[in-house]
């Protein structure tokens, strides 16, 4: 069963898909379902090996193309609706093994290429308001399955969180004329203190508002609202840019840094959105190699972050992984 | 350190698939070239790659 349930207390949408309690989880060796199909195996999501990126839909979605009535009836207090979206899954590699630090830049390159696609398909939908593109990597995230692969949730709605930047972005640029970020940008780059990898055309930083200790955003350093803004010499300044970082990520303590990595655009909404501009948000969820930076009573209850670290000296620290 | 080839050009080939439930699946392949030589794009596709990942869905 699968609805979207309101929430009027915050004021958003809740998903709820009890099929996926039974999707795949940590399958034992040779039984990964994102492997190809072995001759002679069972059959996996992908039946031959020979490609460079694979995109599919997941076998367990949380939002679905057609996804029918809703189970319970809602009312004016708890409206319900269908869980209408679409949820992808991106193989980065027919290898089972790797990460997507470990892509040669090449293969960093088309993959921009095949996220760039995706949000522009995926976008083009006239019921699609918002594509989501993102990594969960690590055991402390939570780990299903460990082939190499990211997701898309292409919404139907603006998700809670990207409408409130929104909101921020639209106040900024209303009350300055300039983009928010843009404003963020001029201020980091003539700083420098939270600079961790600057390229040609892209920058990432720890913001000075970070959550987590090792939180980076990474951003187009021109005003770009999303990925069908960029160049060519753009989208391989990025795979550049990302490279880099994600290996300085995994050469800060020796070993492959779990993170969410999360994409902010703009809507595919038909709306302008001016103040909207292409970053990147990482979020490590450790603050040493062996703790956890936990979203416990402050957190998850108030909703204020406790960051138990200053983003200057924690940007110093990822500046200086020698890679 | 990344082999840092800013003009390196990408053709993008999609073939999309239905699979027997209906889902759609779509296979990126890609031709490329490059102003410097990737020794490791080159051996990719036949070379494990080196850690474990985890991923959640």
């Amino acid at each position: 069963m699968s609805e979207m349930r309101w929430n009027p207390v915050m004021g958003e949408w809740v998903v709820t898909a009890t099929h996926r309690q039974d999707r795949t989880f940590l399958p034992p060796a040779g039984y990964c379902p994102l492997c190809p199909t072995a001759e002679g195996g069972f059959p996996t999501e992908v039946a031959e090996p020979q490609y460079d990126f694979v995109v599919f839909e997941n076998k367990f979605p949380s939002l679905k193309r057609e996804p029918g009535e809703p189970a319970i009836e809602g009312n004016d207090l708890f409206p319900v609706k269908p869980s209408l979206g679409i949820c992808e899954v991106i193989l980065y590699s027919s290898n089972h093994t790797g990460t997507l630090a470990e892509l040669p830049l090449q293969k960093m390159q088309q993959l921009v290429r095949v996220w760039k696609d995706r949000y522009e398909e995926l976008g083009a939908r006239p019921d699609i308001d918002y594509v989501f593109i993102f990594e969960n990597k690590g055991e402390a995230i939570g780990v299903t399955i460990h082939h190499p692969h990211g997701q898309i949730y292409a919404f139907s709605y603006l998700p809670p969180r990207i409408e409130r930047e929104l909101v921020n972005e639209a106040a900024h640029h209303k009350k300055t004329g300039n983009c928010l970020h843009c404003d963020i940008l001029r201020h980091e780059l003539s700083d420098k203190k939270r600079i961790v990898v600057e390229t040609d055309h892209f920058v990432a930083i720890i913001p000075f508002y970070a959550r987590y200790p090792y939180e980076v955003h990474l951003y187009a350093k021109a005003h770009r609202s999303s990925m069908s803004d960029f160049s060519e010499i753009e989208q391989n300044d990025l795979a550049s840019n990302l490279q880099i970082l994600l290996k300085k990520y995994d050469g800060l303590w020796g070993f492959s840094m779990p993170y969410m990595m999360v994409m902010h655009q703009k809507p595919t909404d038909g709306g302008d959105w001016p103040g909207c501009h292409f970053h990147i948000e990482f979020y490590p969820p450790l603050r040493t190699p062996e703790k956890l930076k936990y979203l416990a009573g402050c957190e998850s209850g108030a909703g204020t972050f406790v960051n138990d670290t200053l983003p200057e000296e924690k940007a110093a620290e990822l500046r200086a992984v020698k890679i | 350190m990344p082999n840092d080839d800013k003009n390196a050009t990408h053709m993008m080939n999609k073939r999309v698939e239905a699979k027997e439930d209906g889902r759609v699946i779509i296979f990126y392949t890609f031709e490329s070239s490059s102003s410097q030589p990737d020794s490791e794009a080159a051996s990719n596709k036949d070379q494990p790659l080196k850690k474990a990942t985890d991923k959640a869905d």
